[in-house]
């Protein structure tokens, strides 16, 4: 549990430092991979994983979330699967400095509308 | 739970990931959902649904009844000892799919050990490695201190003052290793009304048997759901002798408790992830 919180540390720091920022989230594991759904990094224009870090940069300049399937069958070596065999899929999203980045849909060019104010707040019974 | 860090800043936001952001920095138990894909152009990709364990929700997938489905596994997922982040598969009202990665955030697992004697000190040590919140109640001065435990939070405390100084929530785990029968007594009786979700007790199935008769005869009677909270004979069977032996089969325990797994050998096992029972 500890790590969830050194990520926010870690975006917390990078919004103060102004850098840009792309979050990268475990979604989907099948097979023997090493870590398991929602493990994630932060990669604020640094060095991470190489080729998430590509995509990464590409999220950040575009400002739209991707979905990116790694299979790790083919001996694709790399920190999260360890050469374990199965397959990893990584959302790689941006974080704006506000955290109130505009939603975007991949599958349309179009800009949808923050979520902003519509949606729940304030209709739920508390648990 | 407790009502504390009421001045967070949690109640100022007003986005999903910023309301998630603090969550992970202030520990508190949260879900956060957020669309990967759908099957319908009109679902905004990337959208996020917050909910904490403590509040209302806040955010928006694009439809209604997605949203409503979403909240309510978040809450279940909350309701779970150890839930787990995953992606999951949601049916549209027209007819549709839509892949929504549900992600868990949980605040740090408590284990409390009421005892400060010898083999508590290898408990407590491996417990904080593991990253529980580690307490210490035992109301012996020499034996209960920061030397001896380090890293973990001292509650210097006899039987009167626990029920204000000891603070029990459904994710603190107990070890009851008093070696004394009156405060072992005590603390059974302390802790069996409490919401600990595991109360493991050293010591062997006789000498737990006489406490619980014991306490009988108090008219301290306790219901079958919460005498299958208690663990005893505590740890999992791995032929422990030493004090660190015993630490490490009662972790296992723990973990294997809380993680919903069974807890023997992996080997001609099919799956390895896949928990035994939830």
């Amino acid at each position: 549990m500890r790590e969830n919180r050194e990520i926010a540390l870690a975006m917390e720091e990078a919004k103060r430092a102004g850098r840009k920022m792309a979050l990268a989230t475990v979604v989907r594991v099948k097979g023997s991979a090493y870590r398991r759904e929602g493990a994630n990094g932060v990669i604020s224009g640094g060095c991470l994983e190489p080729d998430v870090t590509e995509v990464a940069k590409q999220v950040m300049a575009d400002g739209r979330p991707v979905l990116k399937r790694y299979d790790l069958d083919e001996d694709f070596v790399w920190g999260l699967g360890l050469g374990c065999p199965g397959t990893v899929d990584i959302w790689i999203e941006p974080v704006s400095d506000d955290g109130t980045e505009k939603v975007t849909d991949t599958s349309r060019s179009s800009v949808e509308e923050n979520a902003e104010g519509q949606g729940f707040a304030g209709k739920e019974g508390l648990s | 739970m407790s009502g504390q860090k009421e001045n967070s800043s949690r109640d100022l936001v007003k986005e999903p990931l910023a309301a998630w952001t603090v969550c992970l920095k202030e520990e508190r138990a949260a879900v956060l959902s957020t669309l990967l894909e759908s099957s319908s152009p009109a679902l905004p990709v990337g959208a996020r649904l917050f909910v904490p364990e403590d509040g209302e929700p806040l955010g928006d997938l694009g439809d209604a009844s997605l949203n409503r489905l979403v909240v309510e596994l978040a809450r279940k997922k909350l309701d779970t000892l150890y839930p787990k982040s995953e992606t999951c598969q949601f049916s549209l009202p027209g007819g549709g799919q839509a892949q929504v990665f549900v992600d868990v955030n949980l605040p740090p697992f408590e284990l409390i050990i009421f005892g400060a004697g010898h083999d508590a000190i290898p408990l407590a040590k491996f417990a904080v490695q593991l990253g529980f919140k580690t307490t210490v109640v035992d109301p012996r001065p020499a034996y209960a201190t920061e030397e001896r435990f380090p890293g973990a939070r001292i509650i210097l405390a006899d039987v009167n003052s626990w029920e204000e100084r000891v603070n029990i929530g459904r994710r603190t785990h107990v070890v009851v290793m008093n070696h004394h029968l009156e405060r072992d007594r005590a603390t059974l009786r302390f802790v069996l009304n409490s919401p600990a979700p595991y109360v493991g007790v050293l010591g062997p199935r006789s000498r737990c048997q006489r406490m619980l008769e014991a306490l009988e005869k108090e008219g301290v009677i306790f219901r079958e759901e919460q005498l299958a909270r208690m663990y005893n004979p505590v740890g999992l069977d791995i032929g422990a002798e030493t004090s660190e032996e015993v630490a490490i089969s009662i972790l296992s325990e723990i973990l294997a408790f809380r993680n919903g797994h069974a807890g023997g050998f992996l080997r001609g096992r099919e799956s390895v992830h896949q928990p035994a029972r939830r």
